[in-house]
């Protein structure tokens, strides 16, 4: 009797515990959405009749739906986007008051498909799309728009856009204050637009050198305009040993793009398609232009200027050398006051860094590479009934931003939690913003009347004030914003490349090509060993070999590729 | 042998739940090889994706990168095994010899404790250990034997060797631990035999102990053959930089570049399966060879 009794315990346990690790598999997956579908088309009898009585109806930018529709939608969630169940307006992505101002204006709902993490999302969509289930909006990376693209799963959205996207949405593309169009002409296939575009992206993100004002002092001499200039700024700098015996002279990493400010300096392009003088579009990285930086920049690591095993280090390691003290130079971009260099200038209190626009070759004007290719795109499930509501969405979002960025804009700095996250789709923002913020600021710093500036502006106006005043109060966020928005920051510089015209944009505005997304890395990847192999000290016909290699192991093919888009796009 | 199955049933149903695990999460994904075949669209899923026979294998062959990878791959590999069987066993040899207790338990945690610790983490602590510029290696080489500093990261002839030392050190712990467990396996009275014929020290470790725990060793060193193409895909993409390409490239960090981050299934999937047949065929050949060598059958 005691056996059976053991062994029916034993036959427990085993269920038991086979029937927890089922649990366990079920709750771990997210993907529990097929039996939430039919939501939206339930609500589909209701609403066509609500449309169809009404032929001559307004198309409204805010057309509330009634009754309500909820969409299904998807969306990523890390730890950036934080809830506070205590407060009525951040209590959970269903709960908020993003989720409230939905519902009150618009009449939407949103119903959560699945929310991974940033890591997991696009795996997801991969997954979904593979099963046929996906959401009726999403927001998606360029490779999984083509696909969506590809497959006839993108509802055509040329209507909805151009009547009902609300001016300021329309804004956004325009040239010189927009993004030139470049959003809307990678969306547009065969005359339609397929989804529509996020707003935002400018060709902000240029490189600029970033110093030590307090080091050039010591040494002497003012801010370098050429090339050879800076050669000399950094050997002082080592020979003075201002960062302790092995000061570094210049900080340069294993992580090729970001020397792109040097490269630029010296019209060398790099990753970038250019048009050369019979109108074709080639590889700036293997033109001649490059040999004449790598052996600049070879000079300078045989002089010691550079970090001996730089090549082994990411731009951030590399970057902590400035943040230390062992250096007083590195190319970044428009926030290394707050990233690389945070640390000197919070901790060292007689560190005086500075944006300046990066040195040429013989001092004339540069001109930085950017780039306004947007990596979101917002689309639309194909045979959805509403595709405007994705485009009345974006227009809620900018009009709530802005008119009323307490609370609905809230970011952590500012005390609260980021309410800014709980938006859909994706990032709402004006494109240059952060340059308009900062004439904004330089206005009322020059008038002294800050009626005109917003939430955001104001706040930023106040740190920069502040960083102005008084160095040893609070140096971060003050000095840090000081250095990026005030008169000499880097946005300083952005508007004046910008307003010059000499922002210098990758002449291929689309999708990358078959060859691109098969063997692109892989040729980058020998390209930028080549050329960390050259600045070590290899012979410059490593790199010429290494650019023959790029041609023959696919590039040719890639250049073909992208200039039959080239000449096609300039036709059609 | 219903019968004996009915003699264990109780054991067979304790298996049961992993067993269905077991098959659910290893033995059904395995059909997803068949991406190798195809032109594989997450889209078009597994049906409608093109099949085109063996040209990913053809593609991967011809791409310059990938017959590099492969022979960085094996001789990564090579020296992790071999090195992975040397010091745990020699190193539990010698602590089993150390008679005080507590140091012997004190020392088994401690040298446990690097295999916590993640490659993103330990990858910067090693560059910043490993630079010739102040790194705490160089420093004795240079104050030692008055050397120019060595850059070991940033050379293709010593990144390999780096790879293994850095590796040993992190994981020979967990093979140590093994190997004393065996060690305490084996049979006193043979050591006593053997005292008694006039052995010393080290004549008993040779014709006592290593005969003892030969088949742990066996073992051990079995699964790691089949493991042999894996060669640490953490470590190296953490440690890898574009000059050391050359010698670091394995097939996991080829494929993860060439087909993970942009979505070419077909090719990672293909890759995968060409690293698998050949595990399997070098753990049947050392199956078959353990029991040749040393009458050892594992199953």
């Amino acid at each position: 009797m005691y056996k059976s009794v053991k062994r029916a315990t034993i036959i427990l346990l085993c269920v038991l515990i086979g029937a927890s690790m089922i649990a366990c598999n079920t709750q771990g997956s997210q993907s529990s959405s097929t039996t939430k579908a039919p939501s939206s088309t339930t609500t589909a009898p209701s609403s066509t009749e609500s449309q169809a009585t009404d032929p001559t109806e307004v198309k409204d930018p805010f057309g509330k739906y009634a009754p309500e529709i909820t969409i299904n939608i998807v969306r990523s969630l890390d730890s950036s986007v934080v809830f506070d169940s205590t407060d009525p307006n951040t209590k959970s992505l269903e709960e908020n008051l993003w989720a409230e101002a939905y519902k009150d204006y618009l009449g939407i709902t949103f119903n959560y498909l699945w929310t991974p993490t940033p890591e997991q999302y696009d795996t997801k969509w991969n997954t979904a799309i593979a099963s046929s289930d996906i959401p009726d909006i999403g927001v998606v990376n360029g490779v999984i728009y083509q696909t969506l693209v590809e497959g006839n799963l993108v509802e055509d959205c040329t209507e909805a856009f151009n009547d009902y996207a609300s001016d300021i949405y329309k804004s956004c593309f325009l040239e010189v204050t927009g993004d030139s169009g470049v959003a809307l002409n990678m969306m547009t296939f065969d005359g339609k637009l397929l989804g529509i575009p996020v707003p935002g992206i400018c060709p902000e993100s240029v490189a600029h050198l970033w110093i030590r004002k307090d080091w050039l002092d010591a040494v002497g001499m003012t801010e370098p305009k050429t090339i050879d200039d800076l050669i000399k700024t950094a050997q002082a700098f080592v020979d003075a040993e201002l960062g302790g015996t092995n000061t570094i002279g210049i900080a340069l990493s294993k992580e090729v793009g970001n020397m792109r400010g040097f490269m630029d300096g010296c019209n060398a392009y790099y990753n970038m398609w250019i048009e050369n003088d019979s109108g074709e579009l080639v590889f700036g990285t293997i033109q001649p232009e490059m040999e004449e930086a790598l052996l600049l920049l070879q000079q300078m690591y045989r002089d010691g200027l550079i970090r001996e095993d730089f090549a082994v280090l990411d731009y951030n390691t590399a970057g902590q050398d400035c943040g230390a003290g062992k250096c007083g130079i590195q190319y970044g971009g428009n926030i290394n006051s707050i990233t690389t260099l945070k640390a000197s200038i919070v901790e060292d209190l007689s560190s005086e860094w500075k944006p300046i626009q990066i040195p040429t070759l013989d001092g004339s004007p540069a001109k930085p590479s950017s780039s306004a290719t947007p990596s979101s795109f917002v689309f639309v499930r194909a045979g959805y009934e509403y595709p405007e509501a994705a485009v009345k969405l974006t227009n809620l979002n900018f009009k709530l931003i802005l008119e009323q960025p307490v609370p609905y804009s809230n970011s952590a700095e500012d005390g609260g939690l980021n309410t800014n996250k709980y938006i859909f789709p994706g990032n709402t923002a004006l494109p240059w913003q952060n340059l308009i913020m900062h004439e904004a600021i330089l206005d009322a710093i020059t008038s002294g009347d800050t009626s005109d500036l917003n939430a955001i502006q104001l706040l930023t106006y106040g740190r920069v004030v502040k960083g102005m005043a008084d160095r040893t109060d609070s140096p971060e966020p003050n000095t840090t914003r000081l250095l990026i928005f005030g008169e000499n920051g880097s946005y300083a510089h952005v508007k004046e490349y910008r307003d010059s015209g000499r922002i210098v944009l990758s002449a291929y505005q689309s999708f990358p090509t078959k060859t691109m997304l098969t063997l692109g890395d892989t040729l980058e990847e020998n390209l930028n060993a080549a050329i960390l192999k050259v600045i070590m000290g290899d012979n410059i016909t490593t790199f010429q070999k290494a650019a023959q290699e790029w041609k023959r192991g696919g590039g040719d093919t890639i250049t073909q590729e992208v200039n039959e888009w080239f000449t096609q796009s300039k036709n059609g | 042998m219903i019968e004996n199955i009915r003699k264990d049933m109780s054991f067979h149903i304790m298996l049961f739940p992993a067993v269905i695990v077991l098959f659910i999460y290893n033995y059904v994904p395995m059909t997803g090889a068949v991406i190798a075949f195809l032109e594989y669209k997450p889209i078009f899923g597994f049906f409608d994706s093109e099949f085109v026979g063996l040209d990913n294998f053809k593609f991967l062959f011809a791409t310059s990168g990938f017959m590099r990878a492969f022979t960085n791959t094996v001789s990564i590999a090579l020296m992790k095994i071999i090195t992975g069987m040397i010091v745990p066993l020699t190193f539990s040899l010698l602590l089993n010899e150390v008679g005080n207790y507590t140091y012997k338990r004190v020392v088994q945690t401690v040298i446990y404790l690097p295999h916590f610790v993640s490659w993103v983490l330990m990858a910067g602590i090693i560059i910043e250990i490993f630079s010739p510029s102040g790194g705490l290696i160089n420093n004795i080489l240079v104050w030692a034997f008055k050397i120019k500093p060595i850059f070991f990261l940033g050379s293709n002839t010593l990144f390999q060797p780096v790879l293994v030392v850095t590796n040993i050190w992190k994981e020979f712990g967990w093979s140590t631990i093994i190997y004393l467990a065996a060690l305490a396996g084996v049979n006193p009275t043979v050591y006593e035999a053997a005292i008694v014929d006039g052995a010393g020290r080290w004549k008993q470790t040779v014709h006592v102990t290593l005969p003892g725990i030969m088949p742990t060793v066996v073992l051990l060193t079995t699964l790691n053959l089949g493991k042999i193409l894996n060669a640490g895909f953490d470590q190296v993409y953490n440690l890898m930089s574009p000059i050391t390409m050359e010698s670091g490239d394995i097939i996991d960090t080829f494929v993860f570049r060439m087909g993970l981050k942009n979505g070419q299934y077909s090719i990672a999937t293909a890759a995968g399966l060409f690293k698998s047949i050949i595990s399997s065929i070098l753990i049947i050949s050392s199956y078959k060879l353990a029991y040749r060598f040393s009458g050892y059958r594992l199953f």
